[in-house]
């Protein structure tokens, strides 16, 4: 072999000695994005092997569940739970890429071996009743009965998690409520901005002095994620423009239903929303703004305000942020004052093909019960337990003050969303559309009042 | 006496006659064996599961439980989904695209590598070294750089005037070209690397004797390197063309298909109507019609361009 070709040779060989080392690198945390957190590393496996002799201390076996990479208060549970019971292993698997491919998959998967033994659903919405139609969720009424929980949940929750038959196939693991306007509270005061502490802009005036004095120093005023925050806008507006009542009868979405999608109320909400894209509220690419970089906007000061949930006050204390954030909600519109949506639908469920159900529901059972739902306030998780009572001291401050004026600010929790998966692609994308100048409000609402009234006919 | 020479002289011994292995038959057979293990993996990998696309477009079926027939109903409503339409336009416009500036781009690295000039060889390392790299990892890092709020391009852009810079992956009219552009950077080193050894055969006599003509470097190329590799360029723009065609990371990665749906193709497309809202039998519908208009197109394509090396295959 000629001297070069030996060369050349070498050099391949240690360029597929380097492919090979890195692929079999080290176990580098991946950002993942999930529907109900901000992009974060996944969470290290957890698991101990219990010392003791575990018919004496309790349960044993292994159990895997998958949840969103942000849920750092599964980690408490899974650690407290291994403690109590030392024959125990708990192993803690984040999902991996967008949450709605997860859970768009989760019906096949469930069912195989591949599927976790507990996993994180969205209870009472869109695909709720075809994953338990598949069969390949456990049964958990044994849960809520020995935990006596249809007389400790909201209403809404009992509504959403209760079938017909009085089954239940899910456990609830939290209150959550959007949109909250979450600001930088350093960069306003710096910028001579005025804005509440919490609370609620008092009026669309002091909504566009607040933005435009943003934009004049050349930030990005509002950094709307297109995932879900066009939707969330929405509704919250035409809830404000129409009434809670009219949302209700709407998201009820059967023959006695009279609200539309096309009503005056609703295309005025939709209207004035996209009219902010025309001051420049949006920034000057809002089409591309998906929850991770709107996060990444503000995090890195270059927007001054996004919308998120309840849920991102744990993202935001644990990022150890150089400003001050603080939070409020939009200003009203005609009817009603504008509100928190309160969300319930974060639920764990029990594969029906675990090999250790008796675990998995011992382990949900944990959750569910007051001491756990009491402890998960410190990552600003919230119980929908009505028995439940918090030590300020507890919660961040971020959540502890949204939680305090909860109940002036928030609605009636109502049951689920019953918004249907095509009507909530379709407002999503239809919002981009909106953006993107491809689609006006009043066709867009057009054609999302045609999905409904097809739907509701077949 | 052989057998054969038996049968010729008519003087064959009594008794029925031996049947008659040739050589042909032998050299089929064995032909047979060592194609059949190709044929089945060809048959369960491709035939089969294209067959039974084809089916399943005739069902609704939500990825799990019993399908339920439909008849032409995915197609009935593939014909009015105005989405479906733009799905197969983009896709076309990209596979045209493609293949245009892949091949055009490429070529015109290839001829100037060709003249040996000093860099040439890292020159086409260099532009091959895209085309090793993940699709994906090229269009995450475009994505990040083409960003209307943050991304580098528009910095520099900016620097050079302030009405340059453009929301490149958020704006309808500058989604599908920038994407355009990010897999033509990636591939067009393809090409060129088959352009280039395609260039090696044509005879260096041809190019001296035009030089002693006086003919130019330019006049060369398009009198006498393009025509030469003719055929070479014919297959390479089919190749790249049914690329464009397949057309998906790009796409998935850098807009999802958006903003909205303005960039959506045929892959995507399929992606979404199957995993995203799980109507499997709609999805393949749109599948179905895709891979039959790259069939029309080849077909066609072969027809009027006629590649002789196609040909000779």
């Amino acid at each position: 072999m000629k001297h070069h070709d030996r060369t050349k040779l070498g050099i391949a060989l240690l360029a597929v000695l380097a492919l090979l080392a890195a692929a079999c690198g080290s176990d580098a945390a991946t950002p993942v994005e999930s529907e109900s957190g901000s992009e974060t590393t996944e969470p290290a496996e957890t698991e101990t092997d219990g010392s003791a002799d575990p018919e004496e201390n309790g349960l044993t076996g292994e159990i895997t569940i998958t949840v969103y990479p942000d849920w750092e208060f599964i980690e408490l549970a899974a650690t407290d739970f291994m403690e109590a019971n030392p024959g125990a292993t708990v192993n803690l698997e984040a999902i991996a890429g967008a949450s709605s491919d997860y859970f768009a998959s989760l019906p096949r998967i469930i069912g195989t071996d591949e599927a976790p033994d507990i996993t994180v659903v969205s209870a009472g919405r869109d695909g709720w009743q075809e994953l338990i139609g598949t069969g390949n969720l456990a049964d958990v009424s044994e849960v809520w009965s020995d935990l006596g929980l249809e007389n400790l949940l909201l209403d809404p929750v009992i509504e959403s998690y209760t079938q017909p038959d009085g089954s239940h196939y899910a456990v609830n693991v939290g209150l959550n409520w959007i949109p909250v306007i979450y600001y930088n509270k350093t960069m306003f005061e710096e910028l001579g901005i005025e804005a509440p502490d919490g609370g609620r802009i008092a009026s669309d005036e002091d909504w566009l002095n607040i933005t435009s004095k943003l934009a004049d120093n050349d930030k990005i005023p509002f950094a709307l994620n297109t995932v879900f925050g066009g939707r969330y806008l929405w509704m919250q507006h035409a809830t404000s423009n129409c009434g809670t009542e009219w949302m209700q009868d709407l998201m009820r979405a059967n023959e006695e239903t009279t609200a539309k999608y096309v009503d005056p109320c609703s295309m005025e909400a939709i209207e004035k929303l996209a009219g902010w894209q025309d001051l420049g509220i949006y920034g000057n690419s809002p089409a591309t703004v998906d929850r991770d970089i709107a996060e990444a906007l503000m995090f890195s000061e270059q927007a001054g305000m996004y919308l998120s949930g309840s849920w991102e006050t744990g993202p935001i204390t644990s990022a150890e942020l150089e400003f001050d954030v603080s939070w409020f909600l939009l200003p009203s519109m005609a009817a009603e004052p504008t509100i928190f949506g309160l969300e319930t639908y974060d639920a764990l469920a029990i594969a029906e093909n675990s090999e250790n159900k008796e675990l998995a529901k011992a382990f949900l059972t944990y959750v569910a019960d007051s001491p756990f739902q009491e402890a998960m306030v410190e990552y600003a998780r919230f119980s929908s337990r009505t028995d439940i009572s918090y030590d300020p001291a507890t919660i961040p401050e971020l959540a502890l003050t949204q939680y305090e004026q909860l109940a002036e600010l928030s609605g009636p929790a109502a049951p689920n969303v019953k918004i249907s998966a095509r009507i909530k692609s379709r407002l999503n994308e239809g919002w981009v559309e909106i953006l993107a100048g491809t689609i006006s409000p009043a066709d867009l609402m057009q054609e999302i009042q045609d999905i409904y009234d097809e739907e509701l006919a077949g | 006496m052989l057998q054969s020479e038996q049968q010729v002289s008519g003087h064959a011994k009594s008794g029925p006659a031996p049947r008659r292995v040739t050589n042909e038959n032998r050299r089929r057979l064995m032909w047979f064996t060592f194609v059949l293990p190709g044929i089945l993996l060809s048959g369960a990998l491709l035939l089969y599961p294209f067959l039974d696309s084809i089916r399943l477009s005739f069902f609704e079926w939500g990825g799990v439980g019993d399908k339920t027939y439909v008849g032409t109903d995915n197609y009935n409503e593939l014909v009015r989904d105005k989405n479906a339409w733009m799905a197969i336009r983009n896709t076309t416009l990209f596979a045209i695209a493609n293949a245009v500036f892949t091949v055009g781009i490429g070529g015109g690295f290839a001829l100037a590598i060709n003249r040996k000039v000093h860099g040439a060889r890292l020159l086409k390392y260099l532009i091959f070294l895209p085309v090793l790299l993940p699709a994906v990892f090229i269009s995450l890092v475009w994505m990040v750089a083409l960003d209307g709020n943050f991304g580098w391009f528009n910095d520099i852009l900016g620097w050079i005037h302030p009405s340059l810079p453009r929301g490149w992956l958020g704006e309808p009219s500058w989604v599908l070209p920038s994407v355009m552009l990010v897999s033509t950077l990636q591939w067009v080193g393809f090409p060129m690397v088959i352009l280039l050894a395609a260039l090696d055969d044509v005879l260096p006599d041809i190019h001296e004797a035009a030089t002693l003509d006086g003919v130019n470097g330019l006049q060369r190329a398009w009198h006498i390197s393009i025509p030469s590799i003719r055929e070479v360029i014919s297959t390479i723009f089919l190749v790249q063309l049914m690329f464009g065609f397949r057309v998906f990371d790009q796409v998935f990665v850098m807009t999802g298909g958006g903003p909205g749906r303005v960039s959506e193709v045929a892959t995507t497309f399929v992606y979404r109507e199957g995993f995203l809202n799980r109507r499997f039998g709609y999805a393949t519908s749109q599948a179905v019609v895709t891979a039959v208009l790259i069939a029309v197109v080849s077909m066609v394509y072969v027809s009027v361009v006629r590649p002789r090396s196609i040909e000779k295959a």
